[in-house]
């Protein structure tokens, strides 16, 4: 009912606006649409604690080495990059209003057709300094980038302070004379990520715990099958459940006692499922902010028995899949296998009288068949004619 | 390739107080400027049964909005970014020197309101919830870095 009043009240308003500014008459629609603007606005999400005097400007992404923009705020020396937000599948129906709050607002209300949002997150400039410091193939950006060494010159500029004291916490400083030298250290740079890795994974999001903690140690649930089909996989699942039993001491995983048909194979433990939050949140961070080169350096100076345990559980959790689908699907072929091999006998042999029955039917004549449906009692045979008088 | 993209400033001086709220809807709009008279066809409530979702019709479908505030410490803006060769104005001759844009506000929000069709937008499903509810934080863990961290 609203929506009909409302609708009443948009036609008078409008009505007035045309006869107001003597729009075209021409127009069949109530309502004329004002141009497109040609220079589409955008939505940020921006810090706060930006200034006014923030930049924005385009730098070599470190990972990917193409130019990607990055807002810079240089009274406080601080970074922040972008990320465009927009509808994961690009046929996604989106788009932006904007109407303003209060009524008397001056700003009209007004579309954008694109729906993207771009949000800009704090990051940290030692990234920027890894493709220079650590990778060989490298000339120093920050000399021969326009945007930078602007960035730099801005008077009372805090970006090369912050740049520096980046520079210090995976480096080596050396005094000679005046002049400060700086060694990269890998082993100071592996610390500075794993830290990085242990603060994310700390703060894992719900949606990063369920897709690559909870699914990725999730054990098959065993002996599900034995109880909705019949007793010969029960015997399936008795023997796979003692194996599960058997593989649970190894680990420091704890196995409820409870029914095993019911209970997953095996659990992971707190400790497990630390390292895999930290695991997950390394490589996200390696893929996403390093140059490929130096993540795959990193990854292997690691040491090896970092994540042990973890690659230990995940090594018999795909063995225990492994078996959950080979019994699986025994049991589905297994049992249909049978019952299909009876059926197709059954089968056969009905389509095999059918078919003799078909030759039959086309190897009698038309006259044959009438006759057959005469009824014969009472006559004498054909046969009887020629038999030799008694 | 730096040349193509301009140092764009930020301009919010002349435009700070304006509020508006984003609205995005769960339909493409082939239009990007401005519409005038809205009141006519949006106006979005409070839903009754629950204080923290909207309710709107917009052309005849029932809609149902998730506001979402922006994360602590941060704002949202409206903003147009002027390329030097198209601003003639007197005043900025010299900011055009070198291929110097300006990012200019046109308003702020502080909230984003997700419409679905007859369903509350959800976290794991939508990627503008999820980014902003989520990613602000997962990237403050990443790259926050205090002193002793540098040292």
């Amino acid at each position: 009912m609203a929506r009909t009043r409302s609708k009443g009240g948009a036609a008078s308003t409008s009505a007035d606006k045309t006869t107001s500014t003597t729009a075209k008459s021409a127009s069949t629609s109530a309502y004329t649409l004002p141009a497109e603007s040609s220079n589409p606005p955008k939505l940020f999400v921006l810090p706060k604690d930006a200034s006014s005097s923030a930049r924005i400007i385009t730098l070599e992404n470190p990972r990917y080495g193409k130019p990607t923009r990055y807002l810079v705020c240089p009274e406080n020396g601080s970074f922040y990059e972008f990320t465009k937000i927009a509808p994961p599948n690009k046929s996604t129906p989106r788009s932006w209003l904007l109407s303003s709050t209060e009524k008397a607002s001056i700003l009209e209300s007004q579309t954008i057709q694109s729906p993207e949002l771009y949000l800009a997150t704090p990051y940290d400039p030692l990234f920027l300094l890894l493709p220079a410091l650590f990778t060989s193939s490298s000339n120093l950006i920050p000399n021969t980038d326009r945007h930078f060494s602007e960035i730099l010159t801005l008077p009372n500029s805090q970006v090369e302070k912050a740049l520096e004291s980046r520079l210090v916490s995976v480096c080596d400083c050396v005094e000679l004379s005046d002049d400060k030298m700086y060694r990269p250290n890998d082993s100071k740079l592996s610390s500075v990520i794993l830290s990085k890795a242990r603060k994310m994974a700390e703060n894992l999001p719900p949606s990063m715990e369920e897709k690559f903690i909870k699914k990725a140690l999730e054990a098959p649930v065993m002996g599900i099958d034995s109880v909705s089909s019949e007793t010969q996989s029960t015997t399936n699942s008795t023997s796979t459940a003692p194996s599960a039993i058997s593989t649970a001491p190894t680990t420091p995983s704890t196995s409820p006692p409870s029914e095993p048909t019911f209970a997953p194979a095996i659990t992971a433990s707190p400790a497990i499922v630390s390292l895999q939050r930290l695991r997950t949140s390394l490589n996200f961070i390696l893929s996403s902010y390093l140059p490929p080169s130096l993540s795959k350096a990193l990854q292997s100076s690691l040491p090896s028995d970092t994540f042990a345990p973890l690659e230990e559980y995940l090594s018999q959790l795909s063995k225990l899949r492994a078996e959950a689908a080979a019994s699986r699907s025994n049991d589905i072929n297994g049992g249909k296998r049978a019952r299909d091999e009876e059926d197709d006998e059954r089968l056969e042999k009905k389509r095999k009288m059918e078919q003799e029955d078909k030759v039959k039917k086309a190897n009698t004549s038309r006259g044959v068949k009438q006759l057959a449906k005469v009824d014969t009692k009472g006559m004498m045979k054909l046969s009887a004619f020629f038999k030799k008088k008694a | 390739m730096s040349k193509s993209q301009p140092i764009l400033h930020l301009d919010s001086a002349s435009s700070s107080h304006k509020k508006t709220t984003a609205h995005l809807l769960p339909c493409k709009i082939h239009h990007t400027g401005p519409v005038e008279p809205t009141q006519s066809f949006w106006d979005p409530r409070t839903s009754e049964s629950s204080s923290d979702t909207k309710e709107a019709y917009f052309r005849g479908r029932k809609l149902k909005g998730k506001p979402l505030a922006l994360p602590e410490g941060y704002k949202g803006v409206v903003a147009v970014s002027s390329l030097p060769d198209q601003n003639g104005d007197a005043d900025v001759i010299d900011l055009e020197k070198d291929g110097h844009g300006k990012l200019e506000v046109q308003a702020e929000f502080d909230e984003v309101v997700v419409w679905g069709h007859e369903s509350l937008a959800d976290a794991a499903a939508d990627g503008y919830v999820r980014s902003l509810e989520e990613w602000v934080g997962v990237a403050g863990a990443i790259h926050s870095f205090d002193d002793a961290d540098s040292k």
